[in-house]
């Protein structure tokens, strides 16, 4: 019987982008150290409850404070894809059309975030997605870390969309303390409390018990819901050693979950 | 929006390894792990009330085709919020222990049966419930008759016994410990008390 450890090795195509971000995000971070932007700006300062619903705290509007630093990281990454993929000129033509014309990113950011997506740009949905998310995460998570009182928000939301940004979340853990489930959201990397035993897709509570597979040798686990058919995968941290626990976080775990959904997909999930 | 990062994170790595170009190159997200051979286990986790107190801690119990593998602190209840006492933790060798080969198998130590000690034996005997009923209410019946005072020294009406004690227990629910005191004070008994007296 194979086991994984934790982390499990990465291939050297997914280690090597992760790097690349892992840099290009440092840098941006360093660089919104000095910026005059004040982070207070990008979130809702009215009542966020509208129809009964709490919306997220992110200000849709407010990406354009951060154009010049999205062009620049729009640049790396299309320089980054297409030394991999000189041949692809769909990749190409896409990042050619973008870089002249600078507004068009913002557009594209905005569409994805009030999920849109431009039915003139002819790229793959699946590339626009995984562009948006790759040019916002840095920002998002540079508004989070610098807004007050928004770990107490957190701990006490409870919704199946994330409290900063309302994006949903693919992953989760449950924490080294009592087991508390928190989950990761897929767009900003926000963590936030969620309910044990609820599906985070369809919401629904499992009464008569909750359905799980386990890797066994490993601290994954994959929450199944009878009722959507779908699944939530897990990381148990209590099953992590001490050493380890700090490098369970949502960029690792990224790298290293894709293996879960393929043995849901084989188990006959969603 | 019906794309999701499921499709989007394997097509982000294969765009920066540079295998979008190549669709015949094979691509995983890990490497060194056959997935195949992976061990899976299937489990289903419900939630319960620890019987041991009167807090009513909140716990998950983790059954595995019928067979309970695990218990854990609920850490959604809000009495406990998944924390247990080291009574609680160990609810599962309640039922069942670990053998030596590290194997689940049924606690041989639980008692399940009624055990009696006759007076000055030193042997335990095997007896049935009703046998064990029956002789507790006559034993109680016996001592009251014996013992029962109905006026004290200074004359006061008292209707009572003092060779005998009750005890509640934390496993009965709040109506059931009603209905034991009432009857305790029915027997004529003052001295009553409970485990979960903290």
């Amino acid at each position: 019987m194979s086991e994984i450890g934790f982390p499990p090795d990465a291939s050297t195509e997914f280690n090597e982008f992760y790097n690349f971000l892992d840099k290009e995000y440092l840098d941006i971070k360093e660089s919104l150290k000095d910026a005059d932007l004040n982070p207070q700006d990008f979130i809702r300062r009215e009542s966020n409850r509208q129809n009964d619903i709490e919306l997220p705290l992110f200000k849709i509007d407010s990406i354009h404070f951060f154009e010049d630093y999205i062009q620049n990281l729009f640049i790396s990454l299309s320089e980054e894809f297409m030394a991999n993929n000189k041949g692809n000129i769909e990749l190409k033509d896409f990042f050619k059309k973008m870089k002249s014309d600078p507004s068009k990113i913002q557009k594209i950011l905005k569409d994805y975030m009030n999920g849109k997506i431009d039915k003139d740009i002819d790229i793959s949905a699946e590339f626009l997605n995984s562009i948006s998310i790759y040019l916002l995460r840095p920002f998002f998570s540079w508004i989070s870390s610098n807004i007050n009182n928004f770990d107490s928000m957190t701990d006490k939301w409870f919704k199946n969309y994330c409290p900063f940004c309302g994006s949903k979340a693919d992953l989760g853990y449950l924490s080294n303390e009592e087991g508390q489930k928190y989950l990761w959201c897929s767009l900003c990397g926000t963590d936030w409390r969620y309910h044990r035993f609820a599906c985070p897709h369809c919401e629904n509570v499992a009464a008569d018990g909750s359905n799980y597979f386990i890797i066994k040798g490993s601290p994954y686990k994959v929450d199944l819901c009878n009722n959507c058919n779908d699944y939530f995968k897990v990381v148990d941290e209590r099953k992590l050693p001490e050493e380890k626990r700090f490098l369970n976080s949502w960029s690792i775990n990224d790298l290293i979950c894709l293996h879960l959904d393929e043995i849901a997909r084989q188990e006959g999930h969603n | 929006m019906s794309i999701t990062r499921r499709s989007f994170l394997k097509l982000s790595g294969a765009i920066a390894g540079g295998l979008v170009a190549s669709s015949k190159k094979s691509w995983k997200p890990a490497s060194a792990v056959d997935y195949s051979s992976l061990k899976i286990e299937y489990g289903q986790e419900s939630t319960t009330i620890c019987p041991f107190c009167s807090v009513g801690c909140g716990m998950i119990c983790h059954v595995n085709d019928g067979q309970l593998i695990n218990v854990e602190g609920d850490p959604d209840h809000p009495i406990n919020q998944g924390t247990l006492c080291t009574k609680g933790n160990s609810i599962f060798n309640l039922a069942y222990i670990y053998n030596d080969d590290g194997k689940i198998q049924e606690n041989p130590y639980r008692v399940t049966k009624v055990f009696y000690r006759a007076p000055y034996s030193g042997k335990w005997e095997v007896k049935d419930w009703d046998w064990a009923l029956d002789k507790i209410a006559s034993r109680i019946k016996e001592t009251r008759d014996e013992t029962f005072e109905t006026t004290n020294e200074e004359g006061v009406t008292v209707n009572r016994t003092t060779a005998m004690a009750h005890l509640g227990s934390a496993m009965c629910n709040n109506e059931e410990t009603y209905l034991f005191q009432k009857m305790a004070r029915a027997f004529g008994m003052i001295n009553i008390d409970h485990c979960a007296r903290l």
